[in-house]
Order: structure tokens, then C-alpha cells, then sequence
């Protein structure tokens, strides 16, 4: 691989050991800005892993992950990057209604401004509210801001999840599984709107089991096995390489051919 | 999915009304301002305990902001309002310092000292958090018990009365004192749980790491918000000494049962409430008031024996048919009550 400066997404050799076992062993690739790649392999192949070295909730073992040319050394340098997440179990805040958890994606913190709420509270308020408002319109979930998750269901909590990654307008968006547990209408929404996302100019990584979606949506698929980058190249490019083949024992790829 | 993104349905909802946010807050100053005068004559004991109350109500508060919204358990909470008892006591009692001065450097000590535990327990979560903690309290009351400047067991004798620019000296103007300070905790308190602030504590308690993937700098506002707690717990306790003076301040208030009194104010009053600690507080400690009063009607004049067990029952029950506290109950009863039909 040729280092690229120009790459959204830059990750060198990136290993990351739970003692004796290598979730992710030596991994290198590059993203390009405004590109849509998905990530793919069985349970247990490392994509999650990856997922969390990038926004940066787990330590690196060895190697180095850069965004835009800069390090990322833990969570608060992935966020300033604007490397934003959503999760393979839907992580919605259970005590906050759909918009203020969509706000918790804006908000600018200050624990003494709080204390005292400023004349302009209210107002900054308004405006977070309007913002999360047009994020959860994007989504398709607008009708749910009032409602708390336990209310929303399962397929629309991850609407509600990927509106509150969009609203601190990432420059890189990580989407682990957002189809698992979608029925084939709902997965052909998400597909519109991870398209959506990606005519913004937001370059997606995409873990996804549903190898039609994946197939049918990018142009570059990443397949991990056993921690290690096996494959690289374009949908039909890795459902003709042999070992992806191995791996998947002509399953779910050839089922999306 | 049934909305699709293209669609513009409804309006954005509008943040809270400000008579939502200070409706209690308004509704209660009268109530605090006349009860000294209902709290004459034969029911001249009442001031006292509404002095307690109201300490004990500041401390638990903090303590609900640091469990109830944030997660973050505690059972040290005894220790920092030790801290800011003896602080003053020591500084304007013993050392003879101006009482501001006094009163700052009680908080400062306060402040510092939950900085720099706070930086070295706050990484731990659940029992492991709260027995840090607990260990922190133990230490502090164990320094207290065995330090000269203290007075060690013995405790401070002989203090000179200790007050503010020579204001609140007699029982209402130490009430009026202490519930001004709560009433101005309690503004500050609604304030920041309807703010960013309040979301972000919500949804750390919730999901940290989640907390995190939105932006959230979690580690620092745990800690800020354990500062901040441990302050509140700081103020109770300087109010604690500015009213126990002149007389004697000694280790037995400090003790480990006192957190665990406080973690019980914030549990029973509801932990999801900006009001538990309060409603808590002053349940807590009017109850033993109230068991001996309702004794003393019913022509029971050994009730004091039975005191820790009807207090224990009174508690059980509570969990049994309050689980989520008497504020947060009280609160969906009101809504059920005068809420209209759709």
C-alpha cells in the first residue's frame, strides 16, 4: 500500500492483542475522502475491533490509525478529527428522549455556564433543538423526538442512533451493522440513507453481515478473517477471490451474486 | 421507517417553559420564608430540625448529582463534609482567621482534596468505585480521630462562635442561612440538569462508552461533577459548624454511617430527581421527630425503644412501593392527577 496524504482514513499495520489472542493482526488500509467501503468477515474476524481503534475507545496493541493526516490517540482526538460511530447493539441513552439524545451529539459542554444558565441558555437550547430536529428528519425519525428508546421500536432506534452520529457532522462515519435485525424494507431505507450520507461527502466504513446491502451498495469491500485483511477490490472482485470464497464456504457472498 | 427522510413532518419540540423549570423552586420560597413563624411556641423544636434538614438537604443533593444523574457512586460523602467543618472550625475557631477566609479556605481544601482523589478513584466503576470510596471516607475520619489539630477523639472544646459578618446568630437567622444556601444549590441544580450538562451526566450514567463516541469528555465531567458534589458536601458541613458553634464539634457526627445515611436520603428521596436528596433529607431526618410526636398522640410514651425498627419498616416499605423514590413518584402522581385528556 502507497501511504497517501490525501486519505480520509489511514490505518498502518494496526495490531490489537487480547492476551495470546489477536482480535486484529497487522491491518493496513487507506480511505479515500467521500468514499463508501464496507468492512466484512465472519463472527469474531475483527471489524468491531477495528471499529473501536479508530474511535478511539481501545488501545492499540501496535501500529498507528490517522484521519485526515493526524494521529488518533484516544476518543477526545478521534471526535476533533470528526470521526463519529454507531454500534452493532443499538446504544441509545435510555433516560433521554430521541431528540436529546441527538443533542448530546451537539452540545457544547460547560459545567459552570450550566450552573448559572446565561440569558442566551434558552435560546442555544432552541437552536441545538432545531439542529437535532433536521438531523432526525434527515434520518426519517423526526416523528419519534419526543419519545424515550424503550418506546421506539428496535429499527427505528438505529435511525434515531445514526441521526445522533450525523449531527456532529463527521468527516468520518463508522456504521457497525446498522442492518442486523432490520426487515428487508427497512434495510432497503437504510441503504437510501446511507447513500444520502455518502452524496454529502462523508466517507463511510461500513460493517455489515448483509452481504446484498453491502453489494449492492459500495464500490470497495475490505474483508477481514481470524484478525488479517485478506481481500481487497471491488464487490464483484472479492466474490470471485478464492479464499473470501473459503472463508464465507460459498454462503451469504454467493447469495448476493 | 415509516417517515422517510424527505418528508417534513411537525414542528421541533421547544425547550422546557421556564415555569417548568422553576415552578417548584417559586412554589417553595414563600413556604421556607414563613416557617419560622409557624415554627413558634410549642413548636419551637421545629427550627432546630429544620436546620438539620436543611444541612443533611445540601449534602445529599450533591450526592444525587454524583449517583443519580452521573452513576458514581459514593460512600465517602461524610468524609468532605468533615472536611468542610473542620476547615472552618479550625481556620476561624482555632486559628482565628476572618470567617470568609475561613470559609474559603474550608472549600479550598474541600476542593482539592476531591481533585486529586476524584483523578485517582474516578477511572474505577460500580462496587470497586464505591468501596474506593468508602475507604476514602474510613481514612478521612480516621485522620480527624487521631490529629492534634482536630482535637483528635476528643473533639474541638471552647470554640468562639463562629459567624458571617456577624449576621444569621440566632435559630432563624441560621435557618434562613442554611435555606437560602439550599434555595440558591437548588437553582443551580436545576439549572445544570436541564442544560448540555444534565444530558451529558444522563447519558454517561447510561453509556460510557457511548458517551464518549458522541463527544462527550467523559473522565473530566465525572470529575468535575465529583468536585462539585464534594463541595456541596463541603458546604453542608461548614454549615454544620457555623451552627453547632459556640459549643463543640466532634468526630462522632463524621462517622461512616453518615455516608450511608446521605447514599439513603438520595435513594429514598429518588435518584432521578433533582428534589430526591431533599425530599430525602428531610423525610429522613423528621422522622425520628414525627415517630416520637405520633407516640406521644397515640398515649405510647415507650415508642422511642421501637424508633430503629419502625424507621427500618418505614424504609423497607418504602423500596416495596416507592423503588424509584418518593420525588419521582410524587412527580408521575401530580402529572396522572392534573394532567388533561389528550
Amino acid at each position: 500500500m502507497t501511504p497517501s496524504r490525501s486519505a480520509a482514513l489511514r490505518i498502518e499495520r494496526l495490531s490489537r492483542h487480547f492476551g495470546g489472542h489477536r482480535a486484529v493482526d497487522e491491518v493496513s488500509f487507506e480511505l479515500a475522502p467521500g468514499s463508501l467501503t464496507a468492512l466484512i468477515g465472519p463472527n469474531g474476524a475483527g471489524k468491531s475491533t477495528i471499529f473501536h481503534c479508530v474511535s478511539g475507545s481501545l488501545p492499540l496493541t501496535a501500529g498507528e490509525i490517522r484521519v485526515d493526516g493526524q494521529r488518533i490517540t484516544d476518543g477526545a482526538a478521534a471526535g476533533r478529527l470528526g470521526v463519529a460511530r454507531t454500534f452493532q447493539n443499538v446504544r441509545l441513552f435510555a433516560e433521554l428522549t430521541a431528540i436529546e439524545n441527538v443533542m448530546t451529539g451537539l452540545d457544547r459542554i460547560s459545567f459552570w455556564r450550566g450552573c448559572l444558565r446565561w440569558p442566551g441558555s434558552r435560546e442555544a437550547e432552541r437552536r441545538g433543538m432545531r439542529r437535532a430536529w433536521f438531523w432526525l428528519q434527515e434520518t426519517g425519525a423526526s416523528h419519534l423526538a419526543g419519545l424515550r428508546p424503550g418506546e421506539i421500536p428496535f429499527g427505528q432506534q438505529r435511525l434515531v442512533e445514526i441521526a445522533r452520529a450525523l449531527a456532529r457532522q463527521p468527516r468520518l462515519l463508522l456504521l457497525d451493522e446498522p442492518a442486523a435485525g432490520l426487515n428487508r424494507t427497512e434495510t432497503q431505507e437504510l441503504a437510501g440513507l446511507i447513500q444520502r450520507i455518502h452524496q454529502r461527502g462523508v466517507t463511510v466504513l461500513l460493517v455489515e453481515h448483509d452481504m446484498q446491502l453491502v453489494m449492492n451498495l459500495v464500490k470497495r469491500v475490505l474483508v477481514l478473517d481470524r484478525g488479517r485483511l485478506i481481500a481487497d477490490g471491488s464487490p464483484s472482485e472479492v466474490q470471485r477471490d478464492v479464499r473470501v470464497r473459503e472463508v464465507y464456504l460459498g454462503g451469504s457472498i454467493e447469495g448476493a451474486s | 421507517m415509516s417517515s422517510p427522510g424527505h418528508i417534513r413532518s411537525l414542528k421541533p419540540p421547544e425547550p422546557l417553559p421556564a415555569w417548568r423549570l422553576y415552578g417548584v423552586l417559586i412554589v417553595l420560597l414563600p413556604v421556607w420564608v414563613v416557617f419560622p413563624w409557624v415554627a413558634a411556641g410549642p413548636y419551637a423544636y421545629l427550627l432546630p430540625l429544620a436546620q438539620l434538614c436543611g444541612i443533611y438537604a445540601i449534602g445529599a443533593t450533591g450526592l444525587t448529582l454524583l449517583m443519580g444523574f452521573t452513576g458514581q457512586v459514593s460512600l465517602g460523602h461524610a468524609g468532605y463534609y468533615a472536611v468542610g467543618a473542620y476547615g472552618v472550625a479550625v481556620a476561624a475557631g482555632v486559628w482565628h482567621w476572618p470567617v470568609p477566609v475561613a470559609i474559603g479556605a474550608a472549600l479550598g481544601a474541600g476542593g482539592a482534596l476531591a481533585w486529586a482523589t476524584g483523578a485517582a478513584i474516578l477511572r474505577l466503576r460500580g462496587h470497586y468505585l464505591a468501596l474506593a470510596t468508602l475507604c476514602l471516607g474510613v481514612i478521612i475520619a480516621e485522620i480527624i480521630n487521631r490529629s492534634a489539630i482536630t482535637g483528635g477523639a476528643a473533639g474541638l472544646f471552647d470554640l468562639p462562635e463562629i459567624t458571617l459578618f456577624g449576621l444569621a446568630r440566632g435559630p432563624v437567622g441560621k435557618y434562613y442561612l442554611i435555606w437560602g444556601v439550599l434555595w440558591l444549590v437548588m437553582v443551580a441544580m436545576v439549572h445544570l440538569t436541564a442544560s448540555p450538562v444534565g444530558r451529558a451526566l444522563r447519558a454517561i450514567h447510561h453509556d460510557e462508552e457511548a458517551a464518549a463516541a458522541v463527544g462527550i469528555r467523559v473522565f473530566e465531567v465525572k470529575l468535575k461533577v465529583f468536585i462539585g458534589s464534594s463541595l456541596l458536601a463541603g458546604v453542608a458541613g461548614i454549615l454544620y459548624a457555623l451552627v453547632y458553634t459556640p459549643s463543640y464539634l466532634g468526630p462522632e457526627e463524621f462517622h461512616l454511617m453518615l455516608s450511608v445515611l446521605f447514599l439513603t436520603m438520595v435513594v429514598v428521596g429518588g435518584m432521578s430527581s433533582v428534589w430526591g436528596g431533599v425530599v430525602g433529607a428531610v423525610l429522613l431526618t423528621s422522622m425520628h421527630e414525627a415517630i416520637t410526636l405520633a407516640g406521644e398522640k397515640a398515649g405510647l410514651t415507650q415508642i422511642a425503644r421501637f424508633e430503629q425498627l419502625i424507621y427500618g419498616l418505614v424504609l423497607v416499605l418504602m423500596m416495596i412501593y416507592c423503588p424509584r423514590g418518593l420525588a419521582p413518584s410524587l412527580h408521575r402522581w401530580i402529572q396522572r392527577r392534573f394532567r388533561r385528556p389528550p
